[in-house]
């Protein structure tokens, strides 16, 4: 947790330091895409589902 | 079928059958046992035997004709003449007493009031999309339905199939339908295909179809409360944290509740692309409880 709190910290402090506001929409879509691609994933081991034969 | 976009899917599907095959790859039950991919086989055995099913928009008939190997009562059910014959062909080169075929346009209701029995389980796969007013043919057949019987939907999803609309517009513009294009995209949908029929019915359904539409998880779950349908999963999952754990008793049996709209959302913009290699296709489960009546 430490780690994770000292990353974001890390970030907030650029963004206040550098008054680069305009970042943080871009970081946030990056996180949102991020997510989106982990959890969008479909499993290697889906069989085909349309095809049947 | 009078309408318009029936009379240009009829000639379609006359002009190509779908799945479609060369008749001479199945000598025997054994092959046609063989052929089925893995999903085949799991609606195969997680479906009791002495369960009545139908498989609603058959075509050439692979599917019905397989679940009929291990079953007294199957049907499928076309509009197609050509993929009806070609049904009819495989029936009698294989002998399969238990498998009954016959012509029915499911936007009339007359024509479904027709068949004249319920089934224990309804499979309506890939269908609903092409016949121009998918929830009218839905509700249709939904009349099929038992009370206590199962349902699976199979249709194409709004979000999944963008990456396959952008593939038909690059094949017709730029590619012009060439085959070394063909055959990538047709194998990344189904693999290697040897049987040339086949590959070609395929290029067909997908690339050059003259009508499809295209519908949301949001959607289906609509239809399924208006016509009193219980709503049970879908593959993929639309459950937030779990990916669908195809199993044999997990198809039919498990039950999630349905997502709410943001997971819908969610999990829909993630199918862009995890649904991409299957053009965007969707199944959705559900039962007609026990003490079912009318629908809206």
């Amino acid at each position: 947790m430490e780690g994770n709190k000292s990353f974001l910290a890390e970030i907030w402090d650029f963004l206040k330091e550098r008054k680069a506001w305009w970042l943080t929409p871009i970081i946030i879509m990056l996180v949102f895409v991020g997510v989106l691609i982990i959890f969008g994933q479909s499993s290697a081991i889906s069989p085909f589902i349309y095809a049947l034969f | 079928m009078t309408t318009k976009i029936g009379n240009l899917v009829q000639g379609f599907y006359n002009k190509t059958p779908f799945p479609d095959y060369d008749l001479a790859r199945f000598n025997s039950k054994e092959d046609l046992s063989l052929a089925a991919y893995s999903f085949a086989k799991i609606l195969d055995r997680s479906i009791p035997e002495n369960a009545s099913v139908i498989d609603v928009g058959t075509g050439t008939g692979q599917l019905s004709a397989f679940l009929s190997l291990r079953r007294e009562c199957v049907w499928g059910i076309d509009f197609s003449d050509s993929s009806l014959k070609k049904a009819k062909a495989l029936q009698e080169k294989l002998g399969l007493d238990s498998w009954n075929l016959k012509k029915v346009d499911i936007l009339d209701p007359e024509q479904i009031d027709a068949i004249g029995k319920q089934f224990d389980y309804v499979l309506c796969l890939g269908v609903l999309h092409h016949t121009g007013d998918a929830y009218r043919a839905f509700k249709n057949i939904m009349k099929l339905v038992k009370p206590g019987g199962h349902v699976a939907i199979g249709l194409y999803n709004s979000y999944g199939r963008l990456l396959l609309k952008k593939r038909i517009f690059l094949a017709k513009t730029i590619f012009k339908n060439n085959n070394a294009v063909k055959d990538k995209y047709i194998r990344m949908q189904i693999g290697e295909v040897e049987d040339k029929e086949r590959a070609r019915g395929w290029w067909n359904d997908q690339y050059l179809h003259p009508h499809e539409t295209t519908h949301t998880v949001g959607e289906v779950i609509d239809w399924f409360t208006k016509n009193g349908i219980q709503f049970n999963h879908t593959v993929p999952s639309t459950s937030l944290f779990s990916e669908s754990a195809i199993d044999i008793g997990g198809v039919w049996s498990k039950v999630e509740n349905p997502p709410s709209f943001p997971v819908q959302l969610y999990k829909q913009l993630g199918w862009i692309w995890s649904t991409n290699r299957e053009g965007g296709y969707w199944i959705t489960f559900g039962r007609k409880p026990e003490n079912s009546s009318a629908s809206r």
